[in-house]
């Protein structure tokens, strides 16, 4: 009988910590050994693998799970943060009675945003340069059960400490943090024998405000007025005060401004915000 | 006129009785006369136009580094084959080799190969001939190149698709004769570089000669070959010697299996390096390129 | 005022020389004359006459003319015994003189080249005359012989050689101009000693060269190229009340083309057209095709006959031509002993009817299929030196040197005659040697 796999027999670990709050979870990949070879005189098809193979993941979660205090050695109470900087990471995708593993997978951008009325959320890309597959490539740690408590945050217990927001409201905002990764391929491999973190990272905070007072700047103020904001944006757990996650950025640089008006909606303001991190 | 598709034509090059299908992604063929216009004194405008030179052609393709032929015992294909024969041969007449493509074909001289070998790609070679004439045996060629433009059914390969083993790939090439290594004997360290590319080539110099009464050569003399590999590593040695190092450097190109009975092997003979450089770029690493060359 | 080089033809003797450059110089001698007392001089005398040369590189296209001169000048006496000088005259763009003498003249070999002779002119005069620039429309195309169809002859008394991969022939002569008192300007001059001489290089390296001296001919034959063909383009009607019976006669095409209608009254009158002149040398073969549509008679003849002068002789023999596709190897060679073809001279076929006769003839063709020597390099003499050279990439290459053991020029005259009927007499004809 044909079955079907639903969300309950779906589930992602990584580095053998179970992830909870997932929404989505895509892993793909296209064979660089998908196209013959060709020559003149053409007379039979080939294959040859063509360029570097990898894969690629994508992660959707609720910003619903953070780790245990101190654990293993993470600075950031939300798992995928940490892989901002230069540590990979491995993972198994279960579903069903299958297991998907994956190794030396490098984060490629994670971001949260969040609306008023919706929990945060976080999404997350990244490039596996090591195996994809249902085969087993090392020994795992067994998956860990998942915390019981559930940590949940929502718009109402989330701090923003620009200037603006005190007379204008914030109705959307998304931080997106962007970590390219530079492989480096010798002959004789077919992995990387390094992949090397790329500086500096960006980071883009974008925030989306109904306007009272709110003054759209000079689009030609460089470089008398050039606009330089630090921002923090602190997301704690509902109804209390315990701080869940902290994203600070100093010398964030206006970069764009919109303006919306609309006969059955109110005047609304998207700015962007973002500053470069080195390494 | 029928135009030719890509899949009838095929470059072939036939030796000493081997003749052999290269596996080549294009063929640029050239032949030219050496015609100068004839201005006079008192004269405006040109005379005509009179020969100040023989005419010569030249073939020049790309292509797949097969590596599972094998001519007269020798694993690999014809060119590379030819090349090493040349560069050790003791005699100076050449003797010419016919290549053919798309129905044109010349008797020619080997000018220049090379190969490359990166990683996580196939490896493709590419050569060049030079066309003079004057052989009458035994394809009965004179002139440097003849024959017009016709496309021919292509022997029928496998009727399954496989996987290319017999092209050499960056897979499972590691080169490692090239592995640049430093050594700081005073504190037992060492460094051995990571190799990420290397190139190989080797150029001829044949130079016919002409005599009074005919066009074509009376015979052309095999002089000189000069070899060269650049190798792209992330190790530098500035210690560069003056007087140079001669050291042999067998290359062994892999197929993408892995398997030993193919292989294909190139051995540059009391190389010398002669260059060393350094290059980077934004969002790269460092990588030093170090060049080596041989003569014949 | 500058002007273009194409402003200015170069003429020797009144023959337009395909001249690729040129260089006139004129030298006097002043000397500054110094007298007892005075330690400088502002007086400039003559010490010797003007002294005049002209360099110039040109192609050979046939028969050199410009070589005769070195068999020409200073050779022959008249009848008291006096050297004839014969000297050259030149004309450069309407700048001439009119007593110069050959000095040197030499053609490079190379293999694949085109043929190209570097001569030199020696006069004692001034140049006359004033330069005036001349402005022509371009001239047809020339044809230049070529190295890479020379013939190559030789005889070695002790060497073997089998290629000749390049040379060169020589030619130079002294000569020295006489003053008599009261002449700024020479009236005679006298010829010193002219050498004639080739060097090749050559295979099969030896070290042979005798003291007693090893005997050498070479001779370097130049020849246009086979199988080239000859544009052809209008027939001329011959002129004269025996020659002119076509009518209509026509032929306006570039390309060869030419109907005619015979419209004489008894077989002694003629209608002859002849095709477009080319050079013809003894001995070589033309292919001569076209298609003839015969209306109405009887089909025209067809001959190669000389194109210079009023009395046409037979070059080649009598083609019958047919109606439709007609092609045939026509050899050049006299019909009867009286004619003397040589090289270098003009030709054309006539093609011609005498009795009821209407024709057109298209898609004419005339290619040179075979040719024979348009100029000969010849040297007959011992040899002078050898030189091997190597080097590192080359080929080993042996040079040697052979000088031309005789140079003087021998008349040949008929002096006596006796015909068929028993007539004899004496006469005093020069034939060429």
């Amino acid at each position: 009988m044909l079955g079907r796999i639903r969300r309950e027999a779906e589930s992602i670990a990584v580095n053998g910590s179970g992830i909870q709050g997932v929404q989505s979870i895509s892993a793909q990949y296209d064979s660089v050994g998908g196209s013959p070879l060709r020559n003149l005189g053409i007379n039979e098809i080939r294959y040859a693998p063509e360029g570097p193979q990898t894969a690629s993941l994508g992660l959707d979660t609720l910003l619903t799970h953070t780790l245990v205090s101190g654990g293993a050695g993470y600075t950031s109470f939300d798992l995928m943060q940490n892989f901002t900087g230069d540590v990979p990471f491995s993972g198994i995708i279960d579903y069903g009675t299958e297991k998907l593993y994956f190794t030396q997978a490098y984060l490629e951008t994670y971001s949260i945003s969040c609306s008023i009325g919706e929990i945060p959320q976080s999404s997350t890309t990244s490039v596996i340069f090591g195996d994809l597959g249902t085969g087993l490539f090392d020994s795992w740690a067994p998956f860990a059960q998942p915390p019981a408590a559930l940590n949940v945050t929502s718009y109402s217990s989330m701090g923003v400490n620009l200037d603006e927001f005190s007379t204008n409201r914030m109705t959307s905002f998304s931080v997106d943090i962007a970590t390219p990764r530079v492989p480096i391929y010798t002959l004789g491999l077919g992995a990387p024998t390094e992949v090397i973190a790329g500086t500096p990272i960006e980071v883009n905070v974008n925030f989306s405000i109904d306007i009272d007072d709110y003054e759209i700047k000079n689009m030609r103020f460089v470089p008398e007025q050039t606009v330089f904001r630090d921002t923090t944006i602190t997301l704690k757990k509902n109804n209390s005060d315990v701080e869940l996650l902290r994203y600070s950025f100093d010398n964030m640089l206006l970069t764009s401004e919109s303006f919306q008006a609309g006969a059955d909606s109110s005047a609304a303001t998207n700015f962007n915000l973002r500053s470069f991190i080195l390494r | 006129m029928a135009q030719v598709f890509y899949d009838k034509t095929t470059v072939q090059v036939e030796y000493d009785g081997v003749s052999e299908t290269l596996l080549a992604s294009n063929c640029t063929i050239n032949y030219n006369n050496s015609l100068q216009p004839l201005y006079v004194l008192g004269n405006k405008g040109s005379l005509g136009h009179v020969p100040a030179g023989p005419r010569v052609g030249d073939i020049s393709f790309d292509f797949l580094t097969s590596i599972t032929g094998e001519v007269h015992g020798y694993p690999g294909n014809v060119i590379n084959y030819l090349a090493s024969g040349i560069k050790h041969s003791i005699g100076s007449t050449g003797s010419g080799v016919l290549v053919k493509c798309a129905g044109i074909s010349g008797w020619g001289f080997l000018n220049s190969y090379a190969f490359n070998a990166q990683s996580n790609a196939v490896s493709t070679s590419s050569a060049s001939f030079g066309f003079f004439g004057g052989f009458d045996n035994p394809a009965g060629l004179t002139l440097p190149l003849s024959g017009r433009i016709t496309g021919s059914d292509v022997e029928a390969g496998s009727s399954t698709s496989t996987v290319a083993t017999g092209v050499a790939h960056g897979r499972y090439t590691t080169l490692s004769s090239l592995y640049t290594t430093i050594t700081d004997t005073a504190n037992a360290a060492q460094e051995v570089g990571e190799l990420f590319a290397a190139d190989y080539s080797i150029s001829f110099a044949h130079n016919p000669i002409y005599m009074l009464g005919q066009e074509t050569p009376l015979l052309t003399l095999y002089t000189n070959a000069t070899e060269s590999i650049n190798a792209v590593e992330d190790v530098y040695n500035s210690g560069l010697s003056y007087t140079g190092n001669e050291t042999d450097y067998p290359l062994i190109l892999e197929s993408v299996d892995l398997n030993s009975l193919t292989d294909m092997r190139v051995t540059m003979v009391s190389g010398v390096q002669v260059g060393a450089s350094v290059s980077v770029g934004l969002d790269d690493i460092a990588r030093s390129q170090k060049t080596l060359t041989a003569a014949y | 005022m500058l002007y273009s080089a194409s402003n200015a033809k170069l003429k020797i003797d009144d023959h337009e020389i395909m001249a690729s450059t040129a260089q006139l110089s004129l030298n006097a001698s002043m000397e500054p004359a110094y007298v007892a007392g005075a330690r400088h001089s502002d007086v400039f005398k003559a010490s010797n006459g003007i002294g005049g040369q002209l360099s110039f590189n040109y192609y050979l296209t046939g028969t050199d003319y410009f070589k005769s001169f070195i068999t020409g000048q200073g050779e022959t006496k008249d009848d008291g015994g006096e050297i004839i000088p014969n000297p050259i005259s030149g004309n450069f763009g309407g700048l001439n003189f009119d007593s110069g003498y050959l000095t040197s003249y030499t053609v490079n070999f190379p293999p694949n080249s085109p043929a190209v002779a570097s001569a030199s002119v020696s006069f004692f005069d001034e140049l006359k005359g004033t330069f005036v620039s001349e402005s022509v429309a371009p001239a047809d195309p020339i044809d230049v012989l070529n190295f890479s169809n020379a013939v190559i002859s030789s005889s070695f008394e002790e060497d073997v050689v089998d290629n000749f991969i390049e040379g060169a022939f020589n030619y130079s002569s002294d000569v020295t101009p006489a003053y008599l008192i009261g002449e700024t300007k020479p009236s005679r001059v006298s010829f010193g000693v002219k050498s004639v001489s080739m060097n090749f290089e050559v295979d099969n390296p030896t070290g042979n060269l005798p003291v007693s001296g090893s005997s050498a001919q070479v001779e370097v034959a130049l020849k246009r190229f086979n199988n080239v063909g000859i544009p052809m383009e209008n027939w001329t009607l011959r002129s004269g009340p025996t020659n002119d019976n076509y009518s209509p006669f026509v032929s306006t095409s570039t390309t060869g083309d030419v109907s005619a209608t015979w419209n004489g009254s008894s077989s002694s009158e003629y209608g002859i057209a002849d095709s477009t002149p080319f050079i013809a040398n003894e001995n070589e073969i033309f292919n001569i095709s076209f298609s003839l549509n015969l209306i109405a008679g009887n089909a025209p003849s067809l001959q190669l006959i000389n194109q210079v002068g009023a009395v046409k002789k037979g070059w080649s023999t009598v083609q019958s031509v047919s109606h439709g596709s007609n092609s045939f190897n026509v050899t050049v060679s006299p019909t009867s002993t009286s004619t003397i073809i040589g090289t270098g001279n003009y030709a054309a076929f006539q093609i011609w009817n005498n009795s009821a006769s209407q024709w057109s003839l298209t898609d004419l063709n005339v290619v040179r299929t075979s040719t024979q020597p348009s100029e000969l390099f010849t040297c007959s003499g011992v040899m002078q030196s050898r030189n091997i050279a190597s080097a590192v990439g080359d080929y080993i290459k042996q040079t040697i040197n052979i000088k031309q053991n005789n140079s003087e020029v021998k008349r040949v005259f008929v002096a006596h005659y006796r015909n068929t009927q028993g007539d004899e007499g004496n006469i005093n004809v020069e034939i060429l040697a």
